[in-house]
């Protein structure tokens, strides 16, 4: 036991000095490690930015079916009755095809809805567009979408786009006013009033109001806000599926001829195998749809992440090579200053592997070492580096700049370090082991 | 030397040859090596003499020829098991002393059995050599303060820590005034007479020479005895070998022959 600490006492004091010389020549490893924490963590702050506001809130296997004469770029179109529908035909077709893990449909009510809300102390009121969706959309979107179900004599759930809420605060930020997050905004209470031509059959917690002409009836119901969403562009509120067929249900029986009430506007599916969205793209056009999907923007951002990556490793490998060829020529220095005492141990009964192993073991500690070094000094570059770029380009205020500070990251740098290190002595190792036996004999 | 045929000699070197390039250093040589005695080797510089010992202790390899240890042919080891015949079965002492001047004397001797995974109470038995060898005062200073001599006290205290069978030297007092010599050549004299080591010194000096149970000569690749082998055998433990070496090395400079045998 005191033979072992003693061992390593003395192996650890003969490294000492070629240590220190090891640490010299291994300074290189610090500009790849601290490279590789900035580019990490640039990468990961412009990733997330991708994700979040380039990518929407589809999902790479989801894709939105729509009516082929749909106009991308007229979102008033695409909102109103004037818009394209889809046909009756194509809702089954659509249903049926075996393409799909899961179809939902987005459906527009066919009454004009007015929403009225009060909002310190001013009260407004607008008509707009009511769509309807299964709740089951949301299942991976929104944690508790299952609140979204309607429940006779409940306020109706509402969900409004994200953009709304960005217009909201703006509009209380200038008069001077707090502004809203998601989370204060939910179960505020708003009321819907329904148009329909004959008042519809009783239903819980509403007013029916019938007007003095008789050719309209007012149903009014109270909503609460459930959420935010940009999963569709279109500007109006979105409401479940369930209630928008309990409310045409009762309206149209009354009506005594049956209407549906609403129309249909787009679908939105997962694709049971993403490989096969091309042919499942075919079969849509031939029905006369059209399909838009996230993927083609994934594809293009992770070209473009590609590219970025691509760069970076290229230049993390020549400064890896660089540092190599550094701590490979510093090594044989090494090798050759102390080429005599190499001699003498081997001389003294010291074996190859032992050598190769003491140099490569010593180089991978200086490189450890090194690469906590890096991990800190990567760390601490990054955050000053994007404060200043954040100040200089404000166009990319967006993009949150997250240093990369956690073990995996921590583990990776100082692995590579000690990689790089202990690789670049390999060959000196050798060169070590394999020194004239003889030359502090014949000294 | 036929009497020892069945149990096998210490060490035995048979017809080796070495080729530096195209040039022949070493022809046809051979010999054994018994416990207990001290083998000198005499020859011109550039003669051969270290090569030959860089052979025995397995770090160069001959062009032709074998090298036995106990029987064994040592050019047939790999690696790891020449470093350890290095380390275990052979010590060697050099006529520059190859200190490593980052250690104490202590720390300089105790260094073989950091290289040796069976060395037990490897302190213990440092400081029982040291005891042994009058190393006390000087244990803890470092070699480059020392004198010629107490290096090389330190250095035949290095070779002989892990209890080595051959003891090899070359010019071990080359290095050394005639005062340190005559002290080391008495130190190796101890040693073969205590410890039944065996030694095989490479010297110019003609004391250590004298006290030789054996005399070999290297001159032109080829390596001969110079006494009668037969004689020797007999002798090898008991004193009246002066007369031998007064005999081998009548060339040698005799008027500091008394120095040597005083002790
Ligand atoms: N590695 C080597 N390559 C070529 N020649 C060598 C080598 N080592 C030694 N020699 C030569 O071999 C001869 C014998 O060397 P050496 O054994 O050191 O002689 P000695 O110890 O008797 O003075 C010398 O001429 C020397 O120059
Ligand atoms: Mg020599």
């Amino acid at each position: 036991m005191i033979h072992l600490l003693r061992s390593i006492y003395y192996g650890l004091r003969s490294s000492f000095k070629s240590i220190l010389t090891a640490f010299l020549s291994s300074f290189g490893i610090l500009f790849i490690i601290t490279f590789l924490i900035i580019y990490l963590s640039f990468r990961t702050s412009i990733r997330d930015f991708i994700d979040e506001n380039l990518l929407g809130s589809l999902e790479i296997d989801e894709i939105e079916i729509l009516p082929l004469n749909e106009k991308d770029d007229n979102v008033y179109a695409a909102s109103s009755r004037q818009g394209a529908k889809l046909t009756i035909d194509q809702v089954k077709a659509v249903r049926e095809m075996d393409d799909f893990l899961e179809v939902y449909t987005l459906i527009m009510l066919d009454y004009r809805v007015r929403l009225r809300g009060e909002m310190f102390g001013n009260r407004t009121s607008m008509i707009l567009p009511f769509f309807a969706i299964e709740p089951e959309f949301f299942r991976n979107k929104m944690p508790d979408w299952e609140q979204f179900y309607y429940k006779p004599g409940r306020p109706v759930k509402m969900i409004a786009p994200k953009f709304t809420l960005v217009m909201l605060n703006n509009y209380l930020y200038f008069n001077g006013l707090p502004q809203f997050k998601i989370k204060d905004l939910k179960g505020f209470p708003m009321e819907i009033q329904i148009e329909t031509k004959r008042p519809p059959r009783s239903i819980p917690g509403a007013e029916i109001n019938e007007s003095k002409d008789e050719s309209k009836t007012h149903t009014e119901l109270e909503v609460s806000m459930f959420n935010f969403t940009n999963i569709t562009e279109r500007i109006g509120a979105i409401v479940p599926m369930d209630f928008v067929t309990y409310f045409a249900k009762k309206a149209e029986v009354s009506s005594g001829r049956w209407k549906r009430g609403y129309q249909y506007l787009q679908f939105f599916a997962r694709v049971k195998d993403i490989k096969k969205l091309p042919e499942t793209v075919d079969k849509l056009e031939k029905l006369g749809l059209q399909v838009k999907s996230d993927r083609g923007i994934a594809d293009k951002a992770n070209q473009v992440m590609k590219i970025i990556d691509a760069f970076s490793i290229t230049i993390i490998g020549i400064l890896v090579l660089l540092t190599i060829v550094s701590i490979f020529n510093a090594n044989l220095n090494v090798v050759y200053l102390m080429s005599h005492k190499f001699s003498l141990t081997r001389i003294l009964g010291v074996t190859k592997i032992r050598i190769i192993l003491t140099f490569i073991f010593e180089a991978a500690i200086v490189g450890a070492i090194y690469g906590i070094i890096g991990y800190y000094a990567g760390n601490y570059l990054f955050s000053y580096a994007a404060d200043y770029i954040s100040g200089f380009l404000p166009d990319i205020a967006g993009v949150k700049f997250v240093a990369q500070r956690n073990t995996e990251v921590f583990m990776l740098s100082m692995g590579l370090s000690a990689l790089v290190s202990a690789a670049s002595a390999l060959v000196p190792a050798i060169f070590a082991s394999n020194i004239n036996l003889f030359k502090a004999v014949r000294r | 030397m036929k009497k020892n045929r069945q149990n096998n000699p210490l060490l035995a070197v048979e017809n080796i040859h070495l080729k530096f390039g195209s040039r022949t250093i070493l022809k046809d040589v051979n010999f054994t090596i018994e416990p207990g005695t001290i083998t000198v080797i005499t020859g011109k510089s550039g003669s051969g003499k270290t090569t030959l010992l860089g052979i025995i202790s397995g770090l160069l390899r001959p062009n032709k020829g074998k090298v036995f240890y106990k029987g064994k042919n040592i050019l047939k080891w790999g690696d790891i098991r020449r470093s350890f015949y290095r380390n275990k079965r052979i010590g060697f002492v050099f006529q520059f002393f190859n200190l490593l001047n980052d250690y104490s004397a202590f720390q300089n001797i105790i260094l073989p059995t950091m290289f040796n995974p069976f060395a037990k109470n490897a302190a213990h038995h440092a400081n029982e050599l040291i005891d042994y060898l009058n190393l006390k005062n000087i244990s803890s200073h470092h070699p480059e303060t020392l004198s010629g001599g107490e290096r090389q006290r330190i250095a035949i205290a290095r070779a002989v820590i892990n209890n080595p069978d051959i003891i090899l030297a070359d010019e071990p007092t080359g290095n050394l005034d005639d005062e340190s010599a005559a002290d080391i050549n008495s130190l190796f004299i101890k040693l073969r007479k205590e410890n039944d080591k065996a030694f095989v010194i490479v010297t110019h000096d003609h004391r250590i020479v004298e006290s030789a149970d054996y005399h070999y000569h290297l001159e032109n690749t080829e390596l001969t005895l110079q006494a009668p082998a037969g004689k020797k055998k007999s002798e090898t433990k008991s004193s009246p070998k002066k007369t031998t070496a007064k005999k081998v090395t009548k060339k040698s400079v005799k008027k500091t022959a008394k120095k040597a045998t005083r002790k």
